[in-house]
This record gives structure tokens, C-alpha cells and sequence, in this order.
């Protein structure tokens, strides 16, 4: 066993793997929540599903292929169809290429899961399992499929930089996803932001904090849901593992790992970036992300993140195109 | 054995051949009691669950290989037989003395080649033997390897005949794939037939990493530290990749690409997230052709340019070395047997099957008169193409190899169609068919000789089919050799 040193072709590949399989698991969640908030609503509201099309960007793509925005056609598109970059089957098999090209790395115990996982999936007959009219079990088994390679993954992985690489892709996946969740809905929602809300609306709000895993913990810390409320328990609270800020400090502290950087100090491009975000995150409030304008506030915040992921990559992946740091031999 | 609980297989028909477990129709051979009760007591409902259940794991654990030509159809699980192959410890040593004899003069006859020649300046071997055989490479001409060792990893091919007889088919000294299935098969059939398995007194080979690894070391031109150790392979899309990723998992080294490697100050070195990092060793799997564009074929990307001007400054040793391939050639196979006499003055353990090179005239003529019962096979060839098997072919193929023949007589070499050995495999209703098969053992050369017990057996899955290669439908089965006190209870 090497010190902990990668390839960068490895580090890129375990980045991506994680960043997939994260990618799969809110995918999933989504779409499980939404459906579960279908049967709750009094009619058919198609903005339900044309929203879920907006959180990954690929409404054009959509439409492309699509006559019409309904349940069985977003369903399809966002889960078994390859032909969208984001579904949930095809971030799987993308998460499974970029595993199998590190099979050396990973653990045993974590290949068998995804490449289990990915079998089921690729097998799967939708039409004739019933899935269009109940998805529940099917999304049920695919996120504890997830987590169960998330606890293989902590329970096994040596804490080396292929662990640090994991755990930045991951983190930073989950950031990019709480931010655009919270954007597309609060652009639907806009209206009851500063208003009570009505009882659909409260439904609306609470199916999206689920769809983030984190209802319950929600309403023990803040009480019935507001939109102030979500505003910091989603982007600022540093307790919730899904918030932007929680995921952000804990992507800085693999980040820093990977090069042993102290705090407050950088030695690349990338850890200045993230380093400074976070610094930002820490003293923002909500009275000042309200004053900017939450669409706006989100927008910065993405093209920063964009920014971090661009300097990981020309400083980690691909060591050819930038001077080195680090001594050769 | 108990007569009420036998079931279907005591009707197993070994037919005209020599059968790995039965010794005549009812008649498990001695060595193998405890098996043939095994699996007459489980009866075919239990065997079909029992080899549904290897196969999900082998499905899960995802060991797979790529047929070219196939890439649509995607990764292809390996067709495994959950029937073991038995080898008794009597067998077995004979088989493994051989194989280091065979070895030894096989590294002599390449180091020869490429320096002094004494072997072609005696006659031993003519020199267009050597010098038209496709492996020979002239940029290995004079190359020193350390330990003097040009092939680190074989797995030569042998067959048994109908009177139990094992032959050398084949050698590769190139790059010869298929040990990580057999520690795959192992993995699975210890837990497919678990009961059977801890009586039977079987070899281990789970340390075949651990000696790989050893050999590797034990190469490295670096004595300070830990060499770093790197297996180079062409990518997931290989046909091998899964072993691959295997073996370098399993011995600690780096999984690397050609593009991960660059040549800088005079060494070879990986790109790391810290950076350059040098490498000691590398286990290469991409062919030779491919190792160095600058040496070898100019156009492949495969490689690493510069590696060869690192290993003639001594700074990196490669696994196996470039230029052990010209005795892959068939044509130089037949003279194998005078190379065991000429370098080691012994008698060769195991024989070579009797080859006709069409490149005599004599010898060509009588493969001409004879194509409807020889085996023709191209020179180069593997993986079971380019063959004609002659009592299976039609008169028109016939007609065709024999053209080949004439246009390119060097192209060919005869051997009889021997009457490989069989061993039951279960079919889909449960009961047992005899198939034919072959070995595959892997030696092991660092500073000692190692052979891993047993090897790759593989078997042609159709009824009749001599094919065993697993791009033409072969399966594999787990190959047991037995402890000196194993076997009989």
C-alpha cells in the first residue's frame, strides 16, 4: 500500500464517482418526494414536475425528447432514461465506469455494491413492474442501496487521499444540489415568501425540505416552516449535514487534507477559493441574502462553487497543464 | 459408495476419452471418492441452485472479460462450471518439475538470442526459425535484464490425451492472462461447495499476489525502499482489465495507464497528485509492440516514450521484458524439446505435442495429404483463431488452408488432432456432460522458480467443441491439486 499518493487520472476518477453516486441519491430522493406530494395535491399540477426538470437543467433536453410534461414522462427521463446526461440510471452507470476504472483502489466490498446495484437497475423492467403507477419501493430500494455504500465506504475506506478526493466530490455534489433545490422551489414558491403560507404551500415547503432528507430536524430547531426559516437551515446552519455551508466547510477540511494546508493559509488555487467561501458562508445571515435577493444570492453562490470545482481540477486532474508545487523525485 | 443414493450422474457417460473424474462409466476415480459422493448425494436440483448461486457472485463480483468485436454486448461474465478439476499431488509434481525445466530453458534460449546466439551458431535451431518468427524484436539485441530473467510470468497451455498423458501446447511468455480467475473460481467454489472442499485437502493459491509481488521485487533495479511497483494496463476497455485492476489491488501496486506515465530526468515516473513519482517496476499487460513508440511501433499511445532508453540506463525493470515472444511462435515451439537438451542436457519432462512445420517440404507435404485429420494452426495465432480442426472441416475449408499453406508455408504448422481429456460439466437439466479441456498453470520466475498449483482450466462448453478460449465460448473450472496425503478418506 502506497502513502496515499494518486494517480491524478485516480483522484479524478474517485471525485467523479462520488460526485455520480451522490448525484444518484438526490435524484432519487426527488423524485420519491415529489410523488409522494402528487398524491397529497388536490389535481394535477404539472409545474410540480416541470419544476424537478428545472433543479437538474435539463428541461430543454426535455422537450426535446418529450410530447408532454406528465408524471410517467418525468419519471422516465429523470430515472432510466441514458439519453439525459442526469438520470438516475445514467449517473449510476457513470459512477460505475469511473469505479470500475479505480477497482484497484476502491474495496472490494464497494465495487460488488455498485456494480450489484447497477445490474438490478440495468434489468429492471419499468412497464412491467408497475412503476409508473407505484415507484415507492423501487426509489426506497435504490437510496438505501446508496447509503449502504456509503456505510461500506466509512466503515472500509483507508483515510488517504483517495478517502479526501471521495469526500470532496461528494460534498461539493451536495452543495450544488441544496442550492439549486432551494432555488428552482423558491422561484415556484415565490409569492409566500413573505406571507403566511396556505396549506398547499406548507405542503410544498415541507416536501422539499424532505427531499433534502431533513424535515424533522427542521421543526424541532425552528417550528413551523418559513421561509426565513429554510433560508438557514438550508444555506447557513452549521449543524444540518445537507446545508451549503456544512457541506462547503466539511469539502475545505478534505481539500485541506489532501496537501496537509492549515486553516487560514493556501497553497493552491482551488484552496484559496473554497477557503474563501467558506469564510464568506460563516458571516452571511439571513437578513442579507433577503436584502440581495435569494436568486441572486444562490446564482453567486453557484458560479463560486463552479469556480472551486474548475480550480480542482487543473490543480489535481490534470497535472500537466499548470506548474507544479511539489518536487518531482 | 452408497448405490441407493446415487443419482443421476453414475448414468455419466466418460465416452472414448480420458476422463478427469470418472475412471469408467459408475466409477469415480479413487482420488476423487469424496467428490463423486458430493455431488451424487445433492442431486441436480441442489447442483443447478448451487451453480446459480456461483454464478450471481462471479455476476456481482463483477469478474468479466470483453470479446473484440463484441463491444456493444458490453462486459461478459466469464461461463464458469462449478464442477472441480482434480489433479492428484503425483501429477501435479511431475507437472511442476516440468514446468521450471521448461522455464529455465526458455529464459536461456531468449537471453541467447539476443546476445550470443550459440544455440543458432551450433545448429541447434536454424536462424530463419528465429529471425521470421514475429516476436523477435531487434531492438532487444544486447539488453541486459536484471537477474538475466526476460520472462517474469508464464502460463504455458497443456493437454492431456486419451491416455492421461499431459503435453505442452503452447508457452506465452508474453503477457498470459487468466490467473485471477483462477483465484476468483477458488473464492467462489469455496463458498459454492464448501463441504466437499474442506475434505478433499486442496492446495491454497490465494498467495499467488504475495508471490508475484515477491517476484516483482525481487527485480527492481532501486535496493533502497520499497520499489514502487506498477501494473500497465491499456484501460477498462481491455479484454483483461478486470485482471488488471485485480492484480494490482491485490499486490499494492498501482493501477496505471500509458498516459500516466512520462519519462523525466531519466526515469520513469507516474502522475500523482504530489506530483512525479518514480517508478521501479513495471508489470506491463499491453503487448510489446505497444511499450515504447520511440522503440517499438511509432504509432502507439499505448505506452510510454523513452521507457526503453530508462531500462538500458538500469533505472526500471519490466515484466515481462520485451522480445520473449519470439518463442511464442509455433514454429520455434517445436524446437523447445533441443533447447531443454542443448541448454540443460536433460530430457524434457514434458513433451511437446508432435508439430509439423509446413515450412519443410517434406513435413508440408504430408500436412497437404493430410488436412482432413491434423490440426493446422497459424504460426502467430491465438486465442483459438486461424485454426482448421481437420476431421471437423469440410472439404472447401480444407481447400482454403491448404492454399494459405503453400502461399506462406513459414504461416503454418501441423499437429495431430489429439484426443483432448474430458471432464463432466453440469448441464442446464441438471445432469452431468462430458467436455473438453486444457491448463493453464502460471510459473513465477524472480530469483527462484515458483508454480502456482493447479491453474486455469478451461473447457469448451459445447458438446464435441475442442475451442477452449474464452473468446470463443470457453468456461473456466476451479482445478484442485491435491495435498500428498489428500484425496482419499
Amino acid at each position: 500500500m502506497n502513502t496515499g499518493i494518486l494517480l491524478s487520472r485516480v483522484a479524478d476518477s474517485i471525485y467523479w464517482m462520488s460526485r455520480y453516486m451522490e448525484r444518484v441519491e438526490n435524484t432519487v430522493r426527488l423524485m420519491e418526494v415529489n410523488w409522494n406530494l402528487m398524491l397529497d395535491l388536490p389535481q394535477v399540477q404539472t409545474n410540480e414536475w416541470e419544476s424537478l426538470l428545472h433543479v437538474s437543467g435539463d428541461f430543454d433536453l426535455f422537450k426535446s425528447a418529450y410530447d408532454e410534461i406528465n408524471a410517467e414522462n418525468v419519471m422516465r427521463f429523470m430515472t432510466f432514461d441514458l439519453l439525459n446526461p442526469n438520470s438516475m440510471y445514467a449517473c449510476l452507470t457513470a459512477a460505475r465506469e469511473n469505479s470500475r476504472a479505480v477497482r484497484d483502489v476502491i474495496t472490494p466490498d464497494m465495487w460488488v455494491l455498485i456494480n450489484s446495484m447497477y445490474l438490478m437497475v440495468k434489468s429492471y423492467d419499468s412497464n412491467a413492474r408497475g412503476f409508473y403507477t407505484n415507484p415507492f419501493d423501487f426509489y426506497r430500494e435504490i437510496q438505501e442501496n446508496v447509503l449502504h455504500f456509503y456505510g461500506v465506504e466509512h466503515a472500509s475506506t483507508f483515510r488517504g487521499q483517495a478517502w479526501n478526493f471521495n469526500q470532496l466530490g461528494r460534498m461539493l455534489e451536495r452543495a450544488d444540489k441544496t442550492t439549486r433545490i432551494l432555488d428552482v422551489r423558491y422561484f415556484l414558491l415565490l409569492p409566500s415568501l413573505r406571507e403566511v403560507g396556505t396549506a398547499l404551500e406548507d405542503l410544498q415547503w415541507s416536501a422539499m425540505l424532505r427531499s433534502v432528507s431533513s424535515l424533522e430536524p427542521f421543526v424541532k430547531k425552528y417550528g413551523p416552516v418559513s421561509a426565513r426559516g429554510i433560508i438557514e437551515y438550508l444555506l447557513l446552519d452549521p449543524q444540518n449535514p445537507r446545508s451549503l455551508r456544512y457541506c462547503l466547510q466539511h469539502a475545505d477540511q478534505s481539500l485541506r487534507n489532501i496537501n496537509g494546508t492549515p486553516f487560514g493559509t493556501y497553497s493552491n488555487d482551488a484552496e484559496r477559493r473554497l477557503g474563501q467561501l467558506c469564510a464568506d458562508l460563516n458571516y452571511l445571515t439571513v437578513d442579507e441574502i433577503i436584502r440581495i435577493g435569494l436568486h441572486e444570492c444562490l446564482d453567486d453562490l453557484q458560479i463560486r462553487m463552479n469556480r472551486v470545482h474548475t480550480a480542482i481540477s487543473e490543480t489535481y486532474f490534470n497535472p500537466d497543464v499548470q506548474t507544479q508545487n511539489q518536487g518531482g523525485l | 459408495m452408497n448405490s441407493s443414493q446415487a443419482t443421476d450422474i453414475l448414468s455419466y457417460d466418460p465416452g472414448n476419452f480420458y476422463d478427469e473424474l470418472f475412471a469408467a462409466q459408475g466409477s469415480v476415480r479413487p482420488e476423487q471418492a469424496l467428490l463423486g459422493d458430493a455431488l451424487s448425494q445433492m442431486g441436480p436440483p441442489e447442483l443447478l441452485a448451487r451453480q446459480q448461486a456461483a454464478e450471481t457472485a462471479l455476476l456481482r463480483m463483477g469478474i468479466t472479460f470483453q470479446v473484440y468485436g463484441d463491444e456493444g454486448k458490453g462486459e461478459r461474465v466469464f461461463p464458469f462450471d462449478l464442477v472441480p478439476r482434480v489433479i492428484t499431488s503425483p501429477e501435479w509434481n511431475r507437472i511442476e518439475r516440468g514446468l521450471k525445466q521448461r522455464i529455465t530453458a526458455l529464459n536461456l534460449f531468449v537471453d541467447d538470442i539476443y546476445h550470443d546466439k550459440k544455440i543458432l551458431k551450433d545448429k541447434i535451431v536454424p536462424d530463419w526459425v528465429v529471425y521470421s518468427s514475429k516476436g523477435y524484436l531487434e531492438p532487444c539485441e544486447g539488453m541486459n535484464p536484471p537477474l538475466g530473467i526476460w520472462c517474469h510470468i508464464c502460463g504455458s497451455d497443456l493437454i492431456r490425451d486419451e491416455h492421461g498423458d499431459f503435453y505442452v501446447l503452447e508457452d506465452n511468455l508474453r503477457c498470459p492472462s487468466g490467473v485471477s480467475y483462477v483465484l476468483a473460481n477458488r473464492m467462489v467454489m469455496k463458498r459454492t461447495l464448501p463441504e466437499v472442499f474442506a475434505r478433499m485437502n486442496v492446495r491454497p493459491v490465494a498467495d499467488y499476489p504475495d508471490m508475484l509481488l515477491q517476484t516483482l521485487r525481487s527485480v527492481s533495479p532501486h535496493t533502497q525502499g520499497a520499489p514502487r511497483i506498477v501494473v500497465l494496463s491499456p484501460g477498462i476497455y481491455n479484454s483483461a482489465y478486470f485482471e488488471h485492476a485485480f492484480l494490482a489491488q491485490q499486490t499494492g501496486a498501482e493501477l496505471v495507464e500509458g498516459r500516466d506515465l512520462v519519462v523525466s530526468d531519466g526515469f520513469v515516473c507516474m502522475k500523482t497528485t504530489r506530483g512525479l513519482q518514480r517508478v521501479d517496476v513495471i508489470y506491463r499487460r499491453i503487448n510489446d509492440d505497444y511499450l515504447d513508440p520511440r522503440t517499438f511501433r511509432p504509432d502507439s499511445v499505448l505506452g510510454v516514450a523513452g521507457l526503453m532508453e530508462v531500462f538500458k540506463a538500469g533505472r526500471v525493470a519490466i515484466a515481462n521484458m520485451p522480445g520473449p515472444g519470439v518463442a511464442d511462435d509455433k514454429v520455434v515451439y517445436a524446437f523447445v524439446p533441443d533447447m531443454i537438451k542443448y541448454y540443460l542436457d536433460e530430457d524434457p519432462i514434458l513433451p511437446n505435442v508432435p508439430t509439423y512445420l509446413c515450412s519443410r517440404e517434406e513435413e508440408r507435404n504430408h500436412v497437404l495429404q493430410n488436412l482432413d485429420k491434423l490440426v493446422v494452426k497459424e504460426s502467430d495465432g491465438a486465442g483459438g483463431y486461424g485454426m482448421l480442426i481437420g476431421p471437423a472441416s469440410t472439404k472447401a475449408e480444407q481447400d482454403t488452408f491448404a492454399d494459405h499453406i503453400k502461399a506462406n508455408p513459414r504461416g503454418y504448422i501441423a499437429q495431430p488432432t489429439l484426443s483432448l481429456s474430458r471432464s463432466p460439466i453440469l448441464l442446464k437439466d441438471g445432469t452431468l456432460g462430458g467436455r473438453h479441456l486444457d491448463l493453464r498453470p502460471f510459473v513465477l520466475y524472480g530469483k527462484d522458480i515458483k508454480v502456482l498449483p493447479g491453474g486455469l482450466t478451461r473447457v469448451a462448453m459445447r458438446e464435441g467443441s475442442l475451442v477452449v478460449n474464452s473468446s470463443q465460448g470457453g468456461g473456466s473450472k476451479d482445478t484442485w491439486v491435491l495435498n500428498q496425503e489428500g484425496g482419499v478418506s
